[in-house]
């Protein structure tokens, strides 16, 4: 489902990326509208098309930066982490896209600089609450090739193995006939 | 020409001398070999209390002499496989005198082979890990799969055919010999009294053996090269290797054989039975596998030399040209060209002539061992300097002790068990006693 | 399924000669009682009729030689799991699968600190790496166009490994969080990994190893490998339990330029200390590569490549200083062996 917004301006720079630039003097400056998945699982593909519009003349913003990043932590380290960067191409648009990886809810914040200039305004757009997707990168130890396994070496083994016994019917046989001899001889000594 | 039973008489007097006459020489041969392995086991000892750390590897060349010499003890253990097998299923008629020794050889070296692997290992004490534990997945329990199922099988392969042989010496052994001895005899003879019954169920057995063991035979030096083959390492990621280890190992086998049946023949007199046709036809053997050897060291060493992939240069550089280039350059020329010209150039195509080659090609397939186990490993695989590999007294004490334990428990067999396949030869002579082999014929005069 | 291939070869190995043996009896027995028919019964001859049985019988057991082989049949096909901890789960239950990315721009082989790499070292004092053992091995290699770049070596975590696939007994061996271990309580030592290794990334004890008191009480584990034991084989482990617990590496932790980002591919977030960088995007937006990458092994250790330009390294200052193991001279009375 595409959802449109339209998204209100919020004068909360990134502190990262700011300059020293007033909220007022951007709140008005640029409109946005994107296209939003309604829910997304780990693992799947995300795709938001962003649309950058300059709120003062209503003309379409070609070159913007558009930038998709969220909060994240590991190891006992928290920060913003850019997922997605695209320029919005000449009639305004850009695609965000990259592979959903939390798997929780999370916050996109889009954030995004007219060309030519190096004030970066950003707004955070929308919750997309994420479905439990299935593991995405797995531990494969090495290779597995179908039909290929210790089976192989096994019945192998077992083949040849059985083969050897086999011939161990041969002194078996030549034990049986010395001993049936024998006893044969027991019997006409006795008799 | 004389009955069949005349020559059947003196042939048991000549398979029975070994068992009867012991001279001093004997016994001083025995003790020296004890010697030299009492020192291998004092080395052992210290590498037992030390660790690895006495030998000269190291993480870089983590694999030396002992790997080596595992492989030439595998190698030549193929001399049983081929002679008596092969020879057995192709019907080879003058194949009769030698195959005893050729079995003989195949499970002692088997037994002295397996044993260098404890040697190398980290930790003899986990052996039994490899029972307990063990992947099928691995190169290395292909290895102990192949080898023990080869050991049964010659073992198994050496003892049926014995069986008539040994009711011989359980029968003429009698008297005199300790009580100990004719039991012995009487249980491995298990009641033999070549009745037709008896003589149908070991033909039988014996057909069946000669023809599984092939295969395993080829499987076991196969699986040995696979240990380097499955590795990622310039010089062992080739796909020749199993039929190179193969190839070799036959090869070998064969010199062993010829070394064993001149050193055999000359003690025990055996003139009569082992003749220069034997050393001859093995002669021949040998010449076409120096041929096919070449020819694989050409196909392997071309096919990767002309590209020169990364680590190849160095590899090419130091075999040919650098640390290893005597190595090589005697196991080319002096153990595959001259050895093949010795046996294809008429006038020393003489009994001394294919020994001195079969000396050759032993050391030549030592060496060849050698500087595949440790040529490759000293390519560097990050950029690191080559580390130089030299074995230490340990390693040399081990090794001297694995070549006199096989020699010495090639004499313990010779003494215990008959060295001819008596019932063979005399089967052989009556069927060509009409129309006697060209082999046969040959040998006689 | 192990289970039910051991049983089949059990089976096979012992019923075979029992049948030949069973077989036998029977054969026997009637070949008895057709001459029983045939000859008079005489005095005494039930007694050698048992001696020639019981004698039948027990070469009949020859039979059973081969089965001598039979504890080859105890060979599992998969081999028990080496007991390791619970690993590791980020968002949604997922497991983590730890990755290590080496940004070579920012490593200048600690030329700048006129240190050993401080990476090797820490990682040496914190594993109590015995000398010679560089688990993180910084290495010089020349540069196509002149000059050197460095390059910290960790073990590369292939998830092809040609270590794992070639142990003839499980001690080395994949966890699911992607990393490579070795067990040193079940390891033989027979060094066939060292041989597969195309990394020269694993490591001998060749004698008793150094051994410190501290060492002997740290719960050995194959996630930490403390304490080290003679014979067997070494190399770095990921630090998946410093992980698990919320630490960087060793390695990581030292880097005076945060080089060593280390992360979880899962989650795509990987973090050299000072930043948090999306693996994926960091990954293509440096064009990243792999160690020898056509050999197929699949590494988890990811290059981004440089030779120290960020921390103003010029490529034309070549040499390190050499690695040092500070630690083992508080153990007395051990000899390092040579590299």
């Amino acid at each position: 489902m595409r959802l449109a917004l339209r998204l209100l301006l919020v004068a909360a720079l990134v502190g990262a990326l700011g300059g020293g630039i007033t909220p007022a003097a951007l709140a008005d400056h640029l409109d946005v509208e994107t296209s939003l998945p309604d829910t997304v699982k780990a693992g799947e593909i995300v795709e938001i098309r962003v649309t950058v519009t300059s709120a003062a003349t209503g003309q379409r913003v070609p070159g913007a930066t558009v930038i998709a990043d969220r909060e994240a932590s590991i190891l006992g380290f928290s920060g913003r982490v850019e997922i997605a960067r695209a320029t919005a191409n000449d009639s305004g648009e850009a695609i965000l896209r990259w592979r959903e990886r939390s798997g929780t809810t999370s916050t996109i914040v889009v954030a995004y600089s007219e060309a030519g200039e190096t004030d970066l305004e950003s707004l955070p757009i929308s919750i997309i609450t994420v479905g439990e997707g299935p593991q995405i990168v797995r531990s494969t130890a090495g290779i597995q090739i179908p039909g290929l396994g210790a089976w192989v070496i096994v019945g192998l083994l077992v083949g040849v193995w059985a083969i050897i016994q086999f011939s161990m019917v041969g002194p078996v046989q030549i034990a049986r006939v010395a001993a049936v001899r024998e006893a044969d001889i027991d019997e006409g000594s006795a008799s | 020409m004389e009955s069949l039973s005349a020559y059947q008489a003196r042939l048991e007097e000549a398979t029975l001398r070994p068992a009867l006459r012991t001279t001093r020489g004997y016994w001083w041969l025995v003790t020296f070999l004890a010697l030299v392995i009492a020192l291998g086991v004092y080395a052992w000892t210290t590498q037992l209390d030390d660790g690895l750390v006495v030998t000269g590897m190291r993480d870089r060349i983590a694999w030396g002499l002992y790997i080596s010499v595992f492989v030439f003890f595998i190698g030549i253990s193929h001399a049983g496989t081929l002679i008596s097998a092969i020879l057995r299923v192709t019907k080879a008629g003058w194949r009769t005198p030698i195959t005893r020794i050729a079995e003989f050889i195949t499970v002692v070296a088997l037994i002295c082979g397996a044993s260098l692997i404890i040697v190398d290992m980290g930790r003899p004490d986990r052996l039994l890990n490899v029972l307990l534990h063990g992947r099928w997945q691995s190169p290395i329990l292909w290895d102990v799969l192949a080898i023990s199922t080869y050991l049964t099988a010659s073992a198994i392969y050496l003892g049926i055919p014995m069986v008539p042989d040994v009711a011989l010496f359980r029968d003429r052994l009698a008297n005199g010999a300790s009580q100990w001895r004719s039991r012995f005899y009487a249980f491995f003879a298990i009641g033999w009294e070549n009745l037709p019954a008896q003589r149908k169920a070991l033909l039988r057995a014996v057909a069946v053996l000669s023809v599984i063991i092939i295969p395993i035979a080829v499987s076991v030096h196969t699986v040995v090269s696979w240990i380097f083959g499955m590795t990622l390492r310039v010089g062992w990621n080739s796909t020749i290797f199993g039929l190179l280890f193969v190839a070799g190992a036959i090869f070998s086998g064969i010199a062993t054989l010829v070394i064993v049946m001149a050193v055999l023949r000359k003690v025990y007199r055996l003139e009569e039975y082992i003749t220069e046709v034997h050393f001859v036809n093995l002669g021949y053997l040998l010449a076409a596998f120096t041929l096919i050897m070449m020819y694989i060291n050409i196909s392997e060493y071309l096919t990767t030399g002309f590209k020169l992939e990364e680590g190849e240069e160095f590899l090419f550089r130091e075999l040919f040209l650098g640390q290893f280039a005597g190595l090589y350059w005697f196991y080319f020329l002096g153990g595959l060209a001259l050895p093949g010209l010795l046996i294809l150039v008429k006038r020393t195509r003489t009994v001394a002539g294919v020994v001195t080659a079969a000396v050759l090609v032993d050391l030549a397939m030592f060496a060849e061992r050698y500087f595949i186990v440790i040529s490759a490993q000293r390519v560097p695989l990050m950029p690191y300097e080559p580390f130089d590999y030299v074995p230490t007294w340990v390693e040399w004490s081990i090794f001297g002790a694995a070549v006199a334990f096989f020699v010495l428990l090639i004499a313990v067999f010779v003494k215990v068990f008959p060295i001819m396949a008596v019932w063979e030869m005399v089967e052989e002579r009556k069927e060509h006693a009409t129309e006697p082999a060209l082999a046969i014929e040959r040998g006689e005069h | 399924m192990s289970g039910i291939v051991g049983l089949v070869l059990v089976i096979a190995m012992v019923a075979v000669p029992l049948a030949v043996m069973l077989h036998m009896r029977a054969a026997f027995r009637a070949d008895r009682e057709a001459t029983e028919t045939l000859s008079v019964q005489g005095v005494g001859s039930g007694d050698n009729h048992r001696r020639s049985f019981l004698k039948l019988l027990g070469i009949g057991g020859l039979s059973a030689i081969p089965a001598a082989g039979i504890p080859t049949i105890f060979y599992r096909a998969t081999p028990d799991a080496v007991a390791v901890e619970q690993p590791a789960t980020g968002a949604g239950g997922r497991i983590r699968q730890w990755t290590m990315i080496i940004d070579l721009r920012s490593c200048d082989g600690c030329q700048s600190q006129g240190t050993p790499p401080q990476c090797t070292t820490a990682c040496i004092e914190g594993h109590l790496a015995p000398e010679p053992m560089e688990w993180i091995e910084v290495f010089e290699q020349e540069l196509p166009g002149g000059g050197s770049q460095f390059i910290p070596t960790p073990c590369m975590q292939c998830q092809n490994p040609p270590c794992v696939n070639v142990c003839p007994v499980g001690a080395t061996f994949s966890t699911p969080e992607g990393v490579v271990l070795i067990d040193q309580v079940r390891c033989i030592g027979c060094r066939i990994c060292m041989a597969a290794c195309p990394y020269d990334r694993r490591f001998f004890n060749w004698s008793d190893p150094p051994v410190p008191p501290e060492a002997l009480l740290a719960d050995y584990s194959p996630d930490h490998q403390i304490p080290a034991s003679k014979g067997t084989v070494m190399k770095c482990d990921m630090c998946p339990d410093m992980a698990r617990s919320g630490t960087l590496p060793y390695c990581a932790q030292a880097c005076p330029n945060d080089a060593i980002y280390y992360g979880d591919l899962e989650e795509d977030i990987a973090t050299n200390g000072r930043e948090l960088v999306s693996v994926s995007r960091f990954l293509s937006d440096n064009d990243a590569y792999l160690l020898k990458e056509h050999l197929g092994t699949k590494p988890r250790v990811y290059y981004i490549p440089g030779h120290g330009e960020r921390v103003g390294r010029d490529p034309f200052t070549e040499g390190r200083e050499p690695t040092q193991w500070p630690w083992v001279r508080r153990v007395e009375g051990t000899s390092p062996w040579s590299r």
